[in-house]
Formats: structure tokens, C-alpha cells, sequence
């Protein structure tokens, strides 16, 4: 009985919600301090977070030696970066592929040939990530001769088409056939931490009975994984 | 040969089945750690930047440390890599092709070296893991990016242009566009903050487009669409007031456009209302 009666004091006294309140306040700035402490606890693009945090407008210096910053006169410029600096996030990222090579066949003017193949990403980055892809150069043979990249977004049979489609989530043609080109080209992208998370690649090309000739088509294409920006 | 038992033929059957699931794939998986990191280097300073691989798979894999330049596209805002770059010839690495067991990690320690006349600025780079693919009608490379800001230290300038600015004089549908260009011709990213404040005779309002998530890059061009909604108290003239909101040093670029807001029912009305009028002054005009 007592026990409550303490209780019932304690609520109802003056200090009791001050006193919630200065520890509530008191947990973000110790968060606050753990995140500027080290060399690699500082946020590496730090100039936004001192754009938001330290600077009030105007012109000023800022330099920064072993994951400290700060502000000096102005000697230039809008400000001056001093060197030292060197921050980096401790944010990693993991990228599987469950294939070396895709392995599409004989291709033939009666069917789509495909195969796929699944890429899986683990990352703790905030902003997420991206994977792209590019080619060295477009599927052909040792003469020369190609398959035409698909450009009507959709790879049919009996015409000469090759291409991809993805699969997930985190897929960017899921809908509709793309083009593999020389430059990068994102077809996955997520935002925010990711555990395991699949993303399948369809390979899909077909032949035209008239316009492609025989021959052994082959070339190499790069998946790059990228946290965003 | 001895006849084997249907509870043993299962179970051999059982068995292969769940040896498909064990059995290990050909597969590539790499990790890196760091995923991001910045330096601020001096001309003719040097600095090491690590990088942690770790191979993932059951199989020893061969890893080759590489360095690219990234941009970003100017409309998609997606990210470009291979672009050209002189900062990636200051970064080198002892570490050539490296075998990983599986399990097995490495640091591979670049070494950014800034020759003496550099200029002040920012330079976008990728520190590369990448793994060697095999042959195969398709054959297919992996590779994992740490993207590395490296900063040549000195003044640093936050200049962005307005290039381009357009919407159509006269607008007949209640989203209107708003093109915008800018050009960022200092040696730091930015992160633009777009306010635009849209005034008619019947109303006016606030749209606040924050872009903070994707730096707009030095010596890259931006390409953005806004959308202004438009109701029917803005029939008529509206002027569109642009403030871009940049840089650490909070600099403003501003910039009134006006627009004429003529939705088809609106013009269709006032059409019928005209020819009313001149078939009045036809007939009162015969009649007389």
C-alpha cells in the first residue's frame, strides 16, 4: 500500500514530468556526441550535414583534421576546405550473383530463348541501393555480325530482339523489356537498409529466320552495386 | 544385382533431392566496407583510403581493386559511372588480383596522391571490388562500389546558374510544367532547395521542392520538371516567383515567370459568350 501511495506522490509532483522531460533531452545530445566522437563516426558527406548543422550563412573557412571541423576567416573563395579530412561511413553492401554466365542456347525464330539469373543485395546503408548494368559491347560475333538490342520493349519471337526484364521488388523493368548498352543502366534500386532481397534477370532473345545468320554470339556484361546517393 | 528395398530406393531418392539444395552453385558474392567515404587532400598532399572486401561464397574467388569516376545523369539522376576523370589516375593500389578463400577478408589501402597544381575541388570516385567472370555465351562480371568523395583542399566556390527556365505562356490543363535548368559551375556539390510561389488574382500558394537526398554535382547540368497545380481561381494571368536555395553558404537565385492559366471549359464558354455577342450586333445591326 505504501508502495502506491509513493507511486501517486511521485506523479503527482512537480518535479516528476521536468524530470522525464531533461531525460528525454538528455539521450539525442549524448546520440549526438557518439556520432561526431571518431574518424569514422562523422557522416561522409559531411558538407551537407555542416550545411544544415554549423553554418548560419555568409562567407567562411572550414577545415578539418581526423574527423574534426570547424570554422576560421575567410581567405577566398566561399570557403576553404583545408586538408585532413577523412570520414567514412561504417555502411556496407553485398552483392551475390547466383550465375557466372547466362547461358541462352541456340536461338531460334520459333521461341524466346532466356535465362535467368538472380541478384541478391545486403546493405545497412539508410539511402538504400542501386544495381546497374553495362555491356563491352553488343551480343555479336567475332566478325562482327549482332543480335539487335531490343527497342520496342518487348523481345518477340521471330524477330530479332535481345534484352532483359527484371523481377522484384527492387526490379526497374519489371513491365517491359530493356536494352543492355555500353552505359550504365540502373535496374534495380531500393531505398533504405536490406536484408537478402532478390532481384532476377531475365536474359531473353530471339532470332529472325531471315535476318540473323548462324554463328557463335557472345560479350560480357558488368552488375555494379552502389548504395545510393 | 542385389535388389535394393522400396523404403531404400525412397530414401536414396529423398537423399538426392536434398543433396540439390547443398550442393554449392556457382555463384559470386563479394561485400565492401566501407560504402562511402570522403578525404580533403592537399595538392601535392597524399592520403590512404582503405577498403574491406570479404568474399562471401564457399569458393576461393579472385578480386581486382579498380577506380572509376562516376557523374550523374542530368535529367534521371541516376548515377553514371566510367566517366572521365583525372583524379582517378592519383589513385593507385599495390593490390593487383588477390585470391579469397572463402570467408576470408582484405583491406586493400588506395593511395591518393594529389599532383601540386591541382585545382581546388570536388572529384566523384568508385574504389572497386570486382570479380573475374568466366566464359560463357553471356559471360557475366560483378563488382561492388565504395563511393569515395575526394576533395582537393582550398577555396571552395558555390556557384550554380540558372540556364534555363520555361513553362508555356498559355496553360490549358490544370497541371502546369515548370522546366527548370541549372549548371553547377563551382568545385562543390550542392543540394538546391526549390521554392516556387505561384500568385494569381484568386489565390496564391507555396510549393517547396527539397532535393537533399542526391548532391547536384560540380561541373554537371540538372535537368528538372515541376508540376504546378492550378484550380479555377487561378484562371487568368499567374506569375510563378522561382527562389533555388544552394550551397553551405546559403546563396538564392531568383526569378519571376507569368503564365496564362485557360482551361478549355474556359475557353469554350468565353467563345460562346463572343459569338452571342457578335450575333447580337449582326441582327440589332440588319434589324437597324
Amino acid at each position: 500500500m505504501l508502495y502506491y501511495e509513493g507511486l501517486f506522490i511521485l506523479f503527482m509532483s512537480k518535479i516528476f514530468y521536468p524530470l522525464i522531460c531533461l531525460i528525454c533531452s538528455i539521450i539525442p545530445l549524448q546520440l549526438h556526441a557518439a556520432m561526431t566522437g571518431g574518424d569514422f563516426e562523422i557522416y561522409a558527406d559531411v558538407f551537407s550535414t555542416i550545411e544544415e548543422h554549423v553554418v548560419s550563412g555568409g562567407d567562411y573557412d572550414l577545415y578539418g583534421t581526423s574527423g574534426e571541423f570547424g570554422t576560421e576567416m575567410p581567405s577566398g573563395g566561399d570557403y576553404v576546405l583545408r586538408a585532413g579530412f577523412q570520414a567514412m561511413e561504417r555502411e556496407s553492401l553485398s552483392l551475390t550473383l547466383d550465375k557466372n554466365a547466362i547461358d541462352l542456347g541456340a536461338l531460334t525464330s520459333d521461341a524466346i530463348s532466356s535465362d535467368t539469373l538472380t541478384c541478391t543485395v545486403t546493405t545497412d546503408a539508410i539511402s538504400g541501393y542501386n544495381i546497374t548494368i553495362s555491356e563491352d559491347t553488343d551480343l555479336q560475333t567475332g566478325t562482327g555480325l549482332e543480335i539487335d538490342d531490343v527497342i520496342d520493349g518487348e523481345v518477340t519471337a521471330g524477330s530479332e530482339e535481345y534484352g532483359i526484364k527484371t523481377a522484384g521488388t527492387a526490379g526497374q523493368y519489371n513491365a517491359a523489356d530493356t536494352a543492355i548498352l555500353s552505359t550504365t543502366k540502373i535496374i534495380a534500386q531500393q531505398v533504405g537498409a536490406v536484408s537478402s532481397q532478390d532481384t532476377g534477370v531475365i536474359f531473353r532473345a530471339a532470332a529472325d529466320a531471315a535476318a540473323t545468320e548462324a554463328g557463335n554470339y557472345s560479350h560480357t556484361v558488368t552488375f555494379t552495386a552502389t548504395i545510393n546517393l | 544385382m542385389k535388389h535394393l528395398s522400396p523404403l531404400y530406393q525412397l530414401s536414396l531418392g529423398l537423399l538426392c533431392v536434398l543433396a540439390c539444395f547443398f550442393y554449392p552453385q556457382d555463384t559470386q558474392a563479394l561485400s565492401i566496407t566501407p560504402a562511402r567515404q570522403t578525404a580533403i587532400v592537399d595538392a601535392s598532399g597524399a592520403t590512404i583510403v582503405p577498403l574491406f572486401i570479404t568474399n562471401n561464397t564457399t569458393k576461393s574467388i579472385v578480386v581486382l581493386p579498380t577506380v572509376e569516376a562516376f557523374t550523374i545523369e542530368d535529367t534521371t539522376q541516376t548515377i553514371l559511372w566510367n566517366k572521365t576523370d583525372p583524379a582517378i589516375s592519383w589513385v593507385t593500389t599495390p593490390v593487383k588480383k588477390s585470391q579469397l578463400d572463402p570467408g576470408e577478408s582484405i583491406q586493400v589501402n588506395f593511395t591518393v596522391t594529389i599532383p601540386s597544381s591541382t585545382p581546388p575541388g570536388a572529384h566523384y570516385l568508385g574504389l572497386f571490388a570486382q570479380e573475374f567472370s568466366y566464359d560463357g555465351q553471356v559471360a557475366v562480371n560483378s563488382r561492388v562500389a565504395s563511393l569515395f568523395f575526394l576533395h582537393v583542399a582550398g577555396p571552395v566556390y558555390e556557384t550554380v546558374q540558372l540556364e534555363e527556365i520555361n513553362t508555356p505562356h498559355i496553360s490549358f490543363t490544370k497541371n502546369t510544367q515548370l522546366n527548370i535548368r541549372l549548371n553547377n559551375i563551382g568545385n562543390m556539390h550542392v543540394f538546391p532547395t526549390i521554392d516556387i510561389k505561384q500568385r494569381s488574382l484568386g489565390s496564391k500558394q507555396e510549393l517547396v521542392f527539397e532535393e537533399t537526398h542526391i548532391p547536384f554535382l560540380a561541373k554537371t547540368q540538372k535537368n528538372s520538371i515541376y508540376t504546378i497545380p492550378l484550380t479555377w481561381k487561378d484562371i487568368g494571368k499567374n506569375t510563378l516567383a522561382l527562389d533555388i536555395e544552394y550551397g553551405a553558404t546559403n546563396k538564392h537565385i531568383t526569378r519571376n515567370i507569368s503564365l496564362w492559366y485557360l482551361p478549355i471549359p474556359f475557353i469554350s464558354v468565353f467563345i460562346i459568350i463572343f459569338i452571342s455577342i457578335l450575333l447580337f450586333f449582326i441582327k440589332k445591326t440588319r434589324s437597324s
